[in-house]
């Protein structure tokens, strides 16, 4: 298993209150595997990407029953062990394309940096204790540092023209032409797409055991939507990458993964295999998601339906379903406690009391 | 509106102690100013037997070169200080708001004409300008405020002139010129409310950085004249005796940092109040 | 580029002649005659007469600008009314003494404020910052001359370390280490009037730009906070402040003045000050007039070196 998650919960102190973004929030991950988080904005989908990154801000508590990442407790991590995951490890491509680099240094150079700045941690020994505490990590062999951990005795003019190189190459590789060109540019002389590709390219540079993609073509054209992910899953299968895929568009996950998880007001709602999720929808709201995708195949008397109501406020801690207030199957039971877990198949989890006081839906 | 605001700006004051002693501070100084002739303070007596004597149970403050009590100076010289800096930031804010609110609301000839003025005032080093003002206007408390008022309004008029023309655009004055409503109106109950904020924030900065210039004039020897004196005045004074009696230099000093500090705290909790506000 | 230069100086050419009309029509307003400073009481009125003839104060009021114009194009700035001594004389010594004191000072409280500044953003909300914070909010409140004045108390008169007056012993005009010794007090109050406005900038904008994605994203990338608070934030922070060294350009001229009247430093804030004081009108116009020239050469400056050093302004597109 690769990444193992029970009960995650982020607190952060918001004046005299607490909010809560994110609340017993359990999911798992395979090695490899390609697992699709759908989620409004305000669902805590982001904030529980940052808190196993360690991203969220100091002030921010994350607590959780069972946070491991390759069998290292993320937990207690400091920001110094986290430095040495964040990257290397574990890496981020978030929503925004446009702000996501320096505008000040060329594309290529904030490429380079990142090889460099691996082969210095490769470079420099591990302490044993270290060892020790990132047996887990260090395993997977990382095709592009490879054999490298001699390239921290090499001169300087060698590790900086080969890694100009190697940057060159990957640009290439994500569908950047000209790349040589290209290297030397800034970001405003780049469109959003290819920033995006850059940041794909940045992230994937160091193989990490998980990407996490926080909406990565939210902010782009429709029409460069599919190609920007097709590169994405693409780069992940090479390098056998496992890839959460965030969205707000149930569509745009569906034939990407194998697995989604429904997130709303800081809770699950839903789990299941695609399959599941889309053709036996056992959460109101994932119905209600399903009801608002636009779809060729659907009929035409059949109209769009919106969800009724704005998402909620985490401003209060939930003691009921998040979706309660907007529900339109609600049945007594909700008014009176949060939804315990019902299992429906092996891969299949719904928090909703239509299923577990046994109701069939 | 105003009332919640005002409980807002009071509250940034009471979440934080050094914002309550410069409150306590400004308010009691400024009482203290009010009433001082009822006080029974000399700053004339003369003393010379006991000139340039350090602070004392007799005299608190030390005394000067010829023996008047330093504290019944430095008291009177804070009211010159005080009056000099409420004045002079009564008529940089009101130019300011004035020629903001004509530039801003009106526009054409006479924002050309207020904009140029305010690059070519903004083109020549502050102090070099407010000396040569000094120069034609002579000396004195009156030219001093003169002065000083008259070359302070700019920034304020460029800020209130961006958010009146902001404000202009807003429906509710679309609405107001549509209908044909005298434009001083508009101007009065529409358009005033809303830079009244910024205007309040603008003065205790203003009152600040007046209370920062007169002392410099005033140091320079081109402030207030004897016998009146200012904390300014009665630094340059003091620069005389220095070696003899540095409390007529230090005194006077911390009490101007005091006084501009205190003002620089409630524009802070005045700006977080109107943060908190737009939130 | 030189197109854009050269149509930036020529934007500011009319700002200049507004400058030099307002120098001269300040300077008629003043409640004085100007021939009083030539003539000497002893003189008669008839003498007197004779003097203003010979200065040209009898010439209408556009005759006498036009000519104070052209003489400042050659570069002749007049004489002293007092003196008698040609102001561009008096100029030329005394700028190069206003600039042996500002450009070591501002440069000084330029980096360390460089510095400073990152440092306390970096370490927002911790103590170190809220320490720094205050004690920049302390110095805004600080008059120069006093702090002037307190460093002359202990470390001129009490300790007898420093010497309190002037740029060099008599007789010792060339010796350097004599002028460090003078120069230090006042360099001393001058980097401490410079530093908390140009620390607070600082900050500010490393605070800014700490909020910007792109240090989100190299943090996700495994970039310790070092490393983005001097490869990354450091560049975009020293980008207006590059600018800001453009437009602190005047303060070469002016930027002492108190300084220098507190210390008898020869410099052009003294010569000023004493100008000011003696009614010697032709200086204060000189010093008016460079000081405003220097200010838009200065913007010019900012502006250009902007164009240089962000990429992202082509200086071929603006010209378009």
């Amino acid at each position: 298993m690769l990444l193992e998650i029970e009960d995650l919960q982020v607190e952060i102190p918001y004046g005299k209150m607490n909010v809560y973004p994110v609340s017993g929030v359990s999911f798992s991950l395979e090695e490899g595997e390609v697992l699709g988080i759908i989620g409004e904005s305000g669902s805590g989908k982001s904030m529980a990407m940052k808190a196993i990154m360690g991203l969220l801000p100091e002030k921010a508590k994350v607590s959780a029953r069972k946070l491991l990442f390759q069998e290292l407790d993320l937990r207690n991590l400091t920001e110094k062990e986290y430095l040495s995951l964040r990257g290397s490890q574990i890496a981020m491509i978030f929503q925004d394309p446009m702000t996501a680099l320096n505008p000040l240094i060329p594309i290529g150079e904030q490429l380079r940096e990142i090889f460099e700045r691996q082969r210095k941690k490769n470079g420099s020994p591990v302490r044993t204790k270290d060892k020790e505490a990132f047996s887990g990590i260090n395993a997977p062999i990382q095709p592009l540092t490879a054999g490298n951990s001699a390239g921290a005795f090499l001169g300087i003019k060698d590790s900086k023209k080969d890694s100009k190189e190697r940057a060159i190459a990957l640009l290439a590789s994500v569908g950047i032409p000209n790349p040589e060109e290209k290297y030397k540019q800034y970001p405003h002389e780049f469109s959003g797409g290819m920033r995006q590709r850059v940041l794909i390219a940045m992230a994937l540079s160091c193989s990490p055991a998980l990407l996490i993609a926080d909406e990565p073509t939210t902010a782009l054209d429709v029409t460069l939507q599919a190609q920007i992910l097709d590169l994405l899953l693409e780069g992940v299968k090479a390098r056998s990458t496992s890839l959460i895929l965030i969205s707000h568009d149930l569509s745009l996950v569906k034939e990407r993964c194998k697995r989604i998880l429904i997130l709303y007001g800081g809770k699950v709602m839903e789990e299941g295999r695609v399959e599941e999720i889309f053709q036996s929808p056992k959460h109101p709201y994932t119905k209600a998601l399903l009801a608002a995708i636009p779809s060729m195949e659907k009929d035409k008397e059949e109209a769009l339906v919106a969800i009724e109501g704005n998402p909620p406020s985490i401003l209060k801690e939930f003691t009921l379903c998040p979706f309660y207030e907007r529900c339109k199957e609600r049945v007594d039971a909700c008014q009176a406690a949060l939804p315990k877990e019902a299992r429906i198949s092996e891969t299949h989890r719904v928090f909703c009391h239509k299923l577990s006081s046994g109701e069939k839906a | 509106m105003q009332a919640s605001r005002g409980k807002a700006f009071i509250n940034r004051i009471l979440s934080h102690p050094h914002r309550v002693l410069a409150s306590i501070f400004l308010i009691g100084f400024s009482i203290l100013a009010l009433i001082l002739p009822l006080l029974p303070l000399d700053p004339e007596g003369l003393d010379v037997i006991h000139s340039l004597a350090k602070p004392s149970i007799q005299h608190f403050f030390g005394t000067d070169e010829v023996g008047r009590d330093y504290f019944a100076r430095v008291l009177y010289g804070g009211r010159v200080s005080l009056m000099v800096g409420f004045l002079s930031m009564a008529m940089s804010i009101g130019l300011g708001v004035m020629i903001g609110l004509l530039s801003g609301y009106f526009g054409g000839v006479a924002d050309f004409f207020f904009m140029r003025l305010v690059d070519v005032l903004s083109s020549i080093p502050w102090m070099i300008l407010v000396m040569v003002f000094g120069m034609v206007f002579g000396r004195g408390l009156f030219s001093l405020v003169m002065v000083i008022g008259l070359l302070s309004w700019m920034e304020t008029a460029r800020i209130i002139r961006g958010e009146v023309l902001s404000l202009k655009e807003r429906e509710y004055v679309l609405y107001a010129r549509f209908l044909g409503i005298f434009p001083l109106r508009i101007l009065f109950s529409h358009i005033f409310p809303g830079i009244l904020p910024t205007i309040i924030t603008a003065s205790t900065a203003a009152i600040a950085s007046s209370i920062m210039v007169e002392s410099a004039l005033s140091f320079l020897g081109r402030g207030v004249t004897a016998p009146m004196s200012s904390w300014g005045s009665l630094l340059q004074n003091a620069q005389k005796f220095l070696q003899k009696a540095p409390h007529m230099a230090i005194l006077p000093g911390i009490l101007i940092i005091i006084t501009v500090l205190s003002f620089h705290q409630w524009g802070e909790a005045l700006r977080e109040s109107l943060l908190l506000e737009r939130e | 580029m030189a197109f854009y230069i050269g149509r930036r100086i020529l934007q500011s050419i009319p700002l200049l002649l507004l400058i030099t009309l307002l120098s001269f029509g300040l300077m008629n307003l003043v409640p004085y005659d100007a021939v009083d400073s030539i003539a000497n009481s002893k003189m008669t009125e008839a003498q007197r007469e004779e003097k203003r003839e010979e200065y040209g104060l009898n010439d209408p009021m556009p005759v006498q600008y036009f000519r104070w114009l052209k003489n400042i194009l050659r570069g002749e700035f007049g004489n002293s009314l007092l003196s008698h001594t040609r102001i561009m004389d008096d100029l030329r010594i005394r700028i190069p003494n206003t600039i042996l004191l500002v450009l070591p000072s501002y440069l000084t409280a330029y980096f360390l404020a460089m510095a400073v500044g990152l440092y306390s953003a970096s370490q927002k909300g911790k103590w170190q910052d809220k320490l720094l914070d205050s004690l920049s909010t302390i110095g805004l409140a600080v008059p120069s001359f006093w702090i002037a004045l307190v460093l002359i108390y202990f470390f001129g008169y009490h300790w007898k370390l420093f010497p309190l007056l002037g740029m060099h012993t008599i007789g010792k005009e060339w010796d350097i280490l004599d002028f460090l010794h003078h120069l230090f007090l006042p360099y001393c109050v001058l980097v401490l009037a410079f530093f908390p406005d140009l620390m607070r900038y600082v900050r500010s904008s490393a605070l800014s730009e700490l909020r910007q994605d792109y240090v989100l994203v190299q943090r996700a990338f495994g970039a310790s906070k070092r490393e983005i608070l001097f490869h990354h934030v450091a560049r975009n922070v020293c980008l207006p402040m590059i600018s800001k060294l453009g437009m602190s350009l005047p303060l070469l001229v002016t930027g002492a003045v108190i300084t220098e009247s507190v210390f008898s430093w020869p410099g052009i804030g003294l010569y000023f000050v004493k100008a000011v004081d003696a009614l010697d009108y032709p200086i204060v116009m000189a010093i008016l007039l460079l000081s405003g020239t220097l200010v838009i050469l200065g913007n010019l400056l900012s502006d250009i070196l902007y164009c240089l050093i962000d990429p992202r302004i082509s200086l071929w597109k603006k010209e378009g």
